[in-house]
């Protein structure tokens, strides 16, 4: 990661917890193996793209506010699917009624054999862009040409750092591939399973998509592993 | 404001829109007028005092996580309600699949009803990140020492273009009908959670104590404006 911008980051960080204003990061962590365990290839670079339904979602949390604006774009308080579809109504983006979010049902964890919610990857090189709602070249669930098989999603990992009073949780998800030749990722993205707004049907909605700072390339019979980290600097 | 201060915030703004970190902030205004009308004293200041159960809140959401942890503190995921109880279940904290504009849950206090939404009271105590209430609460009625708690007014959403802040502002107003002054010395918000209302119940978002002691006279009216805004990379 850059050195530069981690300063920047670093003093983001240290103003926020100054000032009490809570100010999240959030991190890639990317590892290939081949089919004999071997580490080919590994690095980890800061996820960037929270998109605008994750600032959206955010902002009704805080202010207790409906997502009830039937556009999607600046000023606008709703959420755009992984379909392209916009969806408001009276109520929050909700991760499942009454139920755990830690599950493969909702929430962040994407179920064995899924590639439409959980972390996601993708072969799509374009920037990222705010106004992303899904990934730009999603990578296919299964055994065929250019797809990875989606491992379950490991269960949440949350850890507290008394000393930088730091809160992380970690998402991993593994990606077998099973194609028959090397499969290459550019983009990464998380997606949740959550109800439209004020209703109980159920959609998968990207929080962040980015694109990574080198192709990763996963050979025919190796794995893939990506971990999201989530973290939230507090007061106290 | 503190100008000093104030650069702060506006360096933590600006690194939060280079950066894509979302940096919310949030503001207390109070108005005072007499039994005529006339406004009589006004204040605004910053809320420095999202409290731990907003933090918990906000990771919950964020990371897709439940608040299932029996202790409450450093490193714990739930929350303490109004009542001092500790809460947490098998769901994320502020969940909800009903509306929470209006008041029946969400921010907006319904009219007489002195346990969520927009509170005041007349404690002094510095704000701790661990509050879960207000230290006394003015209650809600026409007794001494008591203040009519008003149905919150509707949401106001603004965005502003050139900076691409988005704001809400919540405001509620409150009537001195109890024969004397009424001395308002810290302001709070609760949410009313309805996913699991039992389970989660009101909690605190944010305690902060005034700049300066708010005093309502007899027959005169607050008016108690909470704005929390985040600004957006585009």
């Amino acid at each position: 990661m850059v050195s530069e911008e981690e300063k920047l980051y670093e003093e983001l960080r240290r103003l926020g917890q100054k000032l009490h204003i809570p100010a999240p990061e959030a991190f890639w962590e990317i590892e290939v193996r081949d089919r004999s365990g071997q580490v080919l290839q590994r690095f980890k670079q800061r996820s960037h793209s929270w998109v605008r339904n994750a600032y959206n979602m955010m902002f009704c949390y805080l202010a207790g506010k409906d997502l009830n604006n039937g556009s999607f774009g600046a000023g606008y308080l709703s959420v755009k699917d992984t379909g392209n579809v916009v969806r408001y109504g009276g109520g929050p983006v909700c991760l499942g009624q009454g139920v755990s979010a830690e599950t493969t049902s909702w929430g962040y964890r994407g179920p064995a054999g899924s590639d439409v919610y959980g972390i996601l990857v993708g072969s799509g090189t374009n920037p990222e862009d705010f106004e992303s709602y899904a990934l730009q070249a999603k990578i296919a669930n299964g055994t065929g040409a250019g797809q990875l098989t989606y491992v379950e999603s490991e269960a949440h990992a949350i850890t507290w750092n008394p000393g930088t009073l730091t809160m992380k949780n970690e998402l991993a998800r593994f990606f077998n591939n099973n194609s028959g030749a090397d499969v290459s990722v550019n983009e990464v993205a998380l997606a949740l399973r959550g109800y439209q707004p004020g209703s109980s049907v159920p959609y998968n909605y990207m929080t962040a998509r980015d694109k990574l700072v080198a192709t990763v390339t996963v050979p025919n019979t190796g794995q893939l592993k990506v971990t999201y980290t989530v973290q939230l600097t507090y007061p106290a | 404001m503190d100008p000093i201060e104030e650069a702060r915030y506006e360096q933590l703004r600006k690194l939060g829109q280079e950066l894509h970190i979302p940096v919310s902030e949030a503001f207390w205004e109070l108005e005072v007028r007499d039994g005529n009308g006339k406004v009589i004293q006004h204040l605004k200041q910053r809320s420095h005092s999202w409290v731990r159960n907003a933090y918990n809140h906000m990771f919950c959401q964020l990371a897709g996580k439940n608040a299932n942890y029996g202790t409450f503190g450093p490193g714990y995921l739930n929350v303490k309600d109004t009542g001092g109880t500790l809460r947490q279940a098998v769901a994320p904290i502020g969940q909800s699949d009903t509306d929470i504009d209006g008041t029946s849950y969400g921010y907006r206090g319904p009219a007489g009803n002195d346990t969520w939404g927009i509170q005041v009271g007349s404690g002094t105590n510095p704000e701790s990140f661990e509050d879960y209430m207000l230290q006394t609460k003015i209650a809600n009625g026409v007794g001494a020492g008591q203040l009519s708690y008003i149905e919150q007014d509707p949401h106001v959403i603004t965005y502003n273009a050139g900076t691409r802040v988005l704001s809400n502002a919540m405001v509620r107003y409150f009537n001195n009908n109890s024969g004397g002054d009424v001395a308002v010395n810290e302001v709070a918000l609760v949410v009313n959670q309805p996913q699991g209302g039992p389970v989660y119940g009101k909690w605190v978002q944010a305690r902060d104590k005034l700049a300066s002691t708010v005093t309502v006279p007899n027959t005169g009216q607050l008016k108690v404006t909470y704005t929390v805004q985040l600004t957006y990379p585009a």
